[in-house]
């Protein structure tokens, strides 16, 4: 199995717990949702999985690499994982170009150029090059975002709510555009959404979250 | 049990510098704490018995009396300003904060002046008005307007700032809702305003609390003066500790006061930012209002000002000379050091502290940020002893690099007055950047994460450019206050090693205020330069976008 | 280039603030830490450091943080030695083991018994009278006598003089506890606080304009205040010192209060005989002349005049107590007013 999750455990200090016993795996470019209502404990899993946060208990595993069990625990810039955040979080002091950058390390100048340069193309978003966050619509910062956590080659991606900042039409389009542009890349992905008809658009497989615990799953 | 997995991804370079910064703030501050439980001496008996009542009342009657009227000036102001429209509008709503380039004790000794018998004020009453007396200020009512007129800008910049951001949509609703004006003002936008009001106030009150330089001139007897007394005066440190402690207990009671005050209540929701729109003022308010302002500016900023420059003419070429160069070229490496230290320091923490995930944490942070509701004299104290005794510990290693050592190296040292300094501004500094920090939220560090960054290149790349607004503000105005600052520069500064404050200070103590008025002068100036840069530095686009949540 | 220029200059600030830094304890130099710092003193330090080549640091500060400074420092120090504008104070030092004696032929010719301390632990430089001064239009001379008599009926509300927490006034009291003993003396404060025409405020200076402004009609203050006055940069200040006449009481009885400025080798001194080449240069007539006279003074050393002014006001008799006795009562002086209600 290409991620596997077993046993995870987390819950801020001194309160209820927010994750519980959190099991399942995946299969290299597979696509699953995680569908929840908010409070479910699915954007948790979310920041478990990047490691921006460190779980009680269990175990995380991508890859054949060991991210984080009982023993050790691998930080989330060191972990290779991608993310797309609820709001994109794009640079607003760089340009589209610098943003896509930002994620390349190692990478030589003309490497880098290149690799830019596919990404946008891939998004469809080339004539944004040298533009500023604040200038592009909600749709066109979520594809950016897109760009810049794919442009490292993580070995998952990870996306919060990717359409929660969307106008209803827009979301039926880009859906479609998203599941296009993951399959190309061939993507391991996980989302999380609070939206069946999202999760059904996209998802190969969607496992609904409750209370911090999975409830069942349901493969499309 | 999992302690190491928990701990280690926290563990890295900023908590290091953060934890060990931190703990070198507590612990000369434990060593008052400590103080507290040595056995009263007969000094602390004799201000048991006849001074402390006194100490306790007069201090409350100053602090209680300046934060009525430093707020109702600071509000009225920043009402004035923010709501109405008129000539002249925008110079008054920066230079209503200039009262605050001018140090108290500086407004004290210029003002004692003026009102003196042969003064500028007194001479004009006694010409228009024929009267007698002067008017006497060096009481207490005194003492408050002093305090006030020069500490009112910062409920005026708390309470101007909110009242920018204060939707529209609250009043019209009040207004819907069939409230008059005046029930609006005090059922709707005062309660508002309140957190702006209270973090105003709080300033003020615990900068009046730290003053010396203007009890010890006006001799007024409260807390910070008994400190210096009981210190000085009865050579009595422990008494000294002592009486810092009951005004530590005094500052914690009051900001616990408001705390239960505020309760469960919240004031910040969202709703949509719209601007309220400012009415033009007509008829005698135009001429009214406007004029008001003035007057508190005069009072606060251009007649001390305008009396400096009368004196600095008189005394210019007795008090310019190779030595006063120094002494500005002092001031302002040192404030610059101290400044850029507690910058880089309050990064730090705020970074440190900006998940408040675990309590230990919180605490640590809380404590940090203690040195400024702690009176100069009292730090002074505790940073000489702590030094001492680092010195003393240090010792056996100046040995092994030079066998002729002294001992005391450190202490009586440059470090030693800007480790004062830290301890006492950290938290001014910290403020400002952790809420940068608070505005920009999490998900730009985290996203930088997920890109495999690490956190000194998020730091450098992410962090410092965003709140690069906030690191502004915060250099400026911990500046300021440095290069304001008299006690602990009094007590702690090295040999040899005079700065303008000290000079002024020293002036004024020989009763040659005219000679005080050039040092003086270049105070004002250079905070006055910062103020104006506070007040007009470019916003750039970028932090237009940084959207919260 | 915006960053490297603001370093650059960043250095530079640095580099010249670290060269008015450090004190170097070699051979020909000399720390002293000092309560006054009256420019007209720097020149006289500069004049030590050419004729010696003795390089002189000073640090100055109020005289008890300096003193709690020294106290703190042990035998660290870098300070030689101790200058302090009161006799009760460097009483006081001396007691806490912080100066050590020192004897000198030409200390103990250039300085009377009365100014020094007779076991050489400090010698006094430059002395100063608490005088009263009055204004001549509302008080006639022949009504003053002495600082007791201020306490009776007559003078009800008509005195003014500053805090209790002012040295001056602090030794003041010391020396009436010395001669009229603590009760007699307590006695006398509370009289004479019944008498305040004011709360006590404000400095020396403030006393004598609040006597011409026609709050008070006689003030106690220093006399070299009423000297400095006259030299005022602001010309107001001069009218006033003009207006207002000095007189000294206790003529006819105890004498008037005298105290004076006066510093000691401190204990860790680094250089004991420099130190004492520095005291003897400033009791030694060159030095005197500037250094009591620029501060209308009266210089310790008999051999050198007062200044005119001082001259015009007369001689006088002074407390015929040893300036040792200020210190030993210093703190019961502090007691004292307080409990009398001495503000």
């Amino acid at each position: 199995m290409y991620v596997q999750i077993e046993g995870l455990d987390f819950s801020y200090e001194k309160n209820e717990p927010v994750i519980q016993g959190v099991s399942f795996s995946m299969q290299e470019g597979e696509i699953v949702a995680v569908l929840g209502s908010s409070g479910s404990g699915k954007s948790t899993l979310l920041r478990l999985l990047s490691g921006l946060e460190v779980p009680n208990e269990g175990k995380i595993m991508i890859d054949e690499k060991m991210l984080c069990n009982r023993q050790q625990f691998v930080s989330c810039e060191k972990r290779n994982v991608g993310m797309v955040f609820q709001d994109y979080a794009l640079f607003p002091h760089m340009n589209v170009e610098k943003n896509i950058a930002f994620g390349l390390k190692g990478y030589s100048k003309d490497a880098k150029k290149k690799r830019i340069e596919t990404m946008l193309k891939l998004v469809n978003m080339v004539e944004k090059q040298h533009a500023y966050p604040h200038e592009l619509s909600g749709g066109q910062q979520q594809r950016i975002a897109l760009a810049r956590a794919l442009a490292p080659e993580p070995s998952i991606l990870l996306l919060d709510e990717p359409f929660s900042n969307l106008d209803a039409d827009l979301k039926m389009r880009i859906r479609q555009e998203l599941r296009t542009i993951m399959k190309q890349t061939q993507m391991t992905s996980i989302f999380v959404t609070h939206d069946y008809d999202d999760a059904k658009a996209i998802a190969d497989r969607i496992v609904f979250l409750e209370n911090g615990q999975i409830k069942y799953e349901e493969t499309l | 049990m999992r302690f190491l997995a928990v701990i280690k991804p926290r563990l890295h370079i900023f908590s290091i510098i953060s934890i060990i910064a931190s703990l070198l703030i507590i612990l000369p501050l434990l060593q008052i704490v400590f103080g507290l439980f040595t056995p009263a001496s007969d000094a602390w008996i004799h201000i048991r018995t006849h001074l402390l009542r006194g100490y306790l009342f007069n201090t409350m009657i100053l602090i209680i009396a300046v934060a009525i009227l430093s707020t109702s000036i600071g509000l009225f102001t920043a009402f004035v300003v923010t709501r109405f429209e008129f000539k002249g509008r925008q110079l008054l709503s920066w230079t209503l904060i200039l009262p605050l380039a001018i140090p108290s004790y500086i407004a004290a000794y210029i003002y004692v002046d003026m009102m003196s018998y042969t003064g500028t004020f007194s001479r004009f009453f006694r010409a228009i008005f024929n009267a007698e007396h002067g008017i006497n200020i060096m009481n207490m009512p005194g003492a408050i307007l002093l305090f006030s007129l020069t500490l009112y800008p910062y409920v005026y910049m708390f309470s101007k700032s909110a009242l920018e951001k204060q939707s529209a949509s609250y009043e019209e609703n009040a207004r819907l809702l069939g409230a008059y004006k005046f029930r609006i003002f005090w059922r709707v936008i005062l309660p508002l305003l309140r957190p702006a009001l209270v973090a105003g106030t709080l300033l003020v009150v615990l900068e009046t609390l730290n003053d010396y330089g203007v009890v010890e001139y006006l001799n007024i007897r409260v807390f910070s003066f008994a400190i210096f007394d009981a210190w000085f005066r009865l050579g009595d440190t422990a008494a000294a500790i002592r009486l810092s402690g009951v005004l530590m207990l005094v500052v914690f009671v009051i900001i616990f006061i408001e705390r239960v005050l505020r309760g469960k209540k919240r004031y910040y929701m969202h709703v949509k930012n719209r601007p309220i729109k400012r009415v033009s003022l007509r008829g005698f308010r135009r001429v009214v209002y406007p004029g008001v302002l003035l007057l508190i500016l005069s009072f606060g900023f251009l007649f001390p000002v305008l009396q400096l420059l009368y004196y600095a003419r008189l005394t210019f070429f007795d008090v310019m000379n190779m030595a006063f160069v120094y002494l500005v070229i002092n001031s302002v490496s040192i404030a610059l050091m101290a400044t850029l230290i507690i910058v880089f320091l309050a990064v730090m923490l705020a970074n440190f502290g900006r998940k408040h995930d675990h309590i230990l944490k919180r605490g640590l942070l809380k404590i940090t940020n203690l040195g400024y509701a702690i009176p100069g004299a009292v730090i002074a104290i505790a940073v000489m002893l702590f030094f001492i005794d680092i010195d003393h510990r240090l010792y056996p290693i100046y040995r092994f690099f030079n066998p002729e050592t002294r001992r005391l190296i450190l202490t009586s040292s440059l470090l030693m007055l800007l480790f004062a300094y830290v301890l006492r501004f950290m938290a001014i500094g910290f403020n400002a950047i952790e809420a940068a920090y608070d505005k920009i939220g999490m998900k730009f560090t985290e996203a930088s994460y997920s890109l495999k960054q690490t956190k000194l290149k998020t730091l450098l790349k992410v962090d410092v450019p965003l709140i690069q607004g906030g690191l502004v503000t915060a250099f400026i105005i911990v500046f300021i206050d440095v290069i304001k600052e008299l006690p602990l520069t009094l007590i702690l500064r090295p040999t040899n090693y005079d700065t303008l404050a000290s000079s002024v200070y020293r002036y004024a103590r020989e009763e040659m205020i005219q000679e005080s008025a050039v040092p003086s002068l270049v105070i004002i100036v250079i905070a006055s330069i910062l103020i104006y840069w506070l007040t007009h530095r470019k916003k750039k686009v970028v932090s237009k976008d940084v959207r919260t949540n | 280039m915006r960053t490297m220029i603001l370093a650059l200059f960043f250095m530079t600030l640095l580099t010249l603030s670290a060269c008015t830094l450090g004190v170097d304890n070699d051979q020909d130099s000399l720390t002293i830490y000092s309560e006054r710092h009256y420019d007209s003193d720097q020149v006289l330090f500069d004049l030590f450091e050419d004729t010696y080549g003795i390089k002189v640091n000073v640090i100055s500060g109020n005289a008890d943080p300096l003193i709690n400074r020294l106290e703190n420092e042990g035998e660290d120090t870098q300070a030689d030695v101790l200058l302090i504008a009161d006799a009760g104070r460097l009483g006081r030092a001396k007691t806490m083991g912080l100066l050590q004696a020192v004897e000198s032929d030409v200390l103990n010719t250039q300085i009377p018994a009365a100014y020094r301390d007779l076991e050489g632990y400090w010698y006094g430089l430059t002395k100063r009278a608490r005088v009263l001064v009055y204004h001549p239009e509302r008080v006639d001379e022949r009504e003053l006598s002495s600082y007791e008599a201020l306490g009776e009926e007559p003078w009800a509300s008509r005195v003014v003089t500053r805090t209790s927490t002012n040295i001056y006034n602090r030794s003041l009291m010391a020396s009436m506890i010395e001669i009229m003993g603590y009760d007699a003396a307590k006695d006398f404060a509370f009289s004479l606080v019944q008498n305040f025409a004011r709360t006590p405020t404000g400095n020396d200076r403030d006393q004598a304009k609040y006597v011409v402004e026609g709050g008070a009609d006689v003030a106690i203050m220093n006399t070299y205040y009423i000297g400095r006055m006259m030299n005022s940069a602001d010309p107001f200040e001069r009218e006033v010192a003009e207006t207002v006449k000095v007189f000294f009481p206790n003529q006819k009885t105890t004498g008037t209060h005298v105290n004076v400025s006066a510093a000691g080798v401190t204990k860790h001194a680094h250089n004991v005989s420099n130190a004492i080449l520095f005291l003897e240069f400033l009791s030694s007539e060159v030095a005197q002349e500037s250094f009591a006279n620029a501060n209308y003074e009266y210089p310790v050393n008999e051999a050198v005049a007062p200044h005119e002014l001082l001259q015009s006001w007369g001689d006088f008799k002074a407390q015929d107590i040893h300036l040792t006795v200020l210190g030993k009562h210093a703190y019961d002086a502090a007691i004292l007013m307080d409990e009398v209600g001495w503000e």
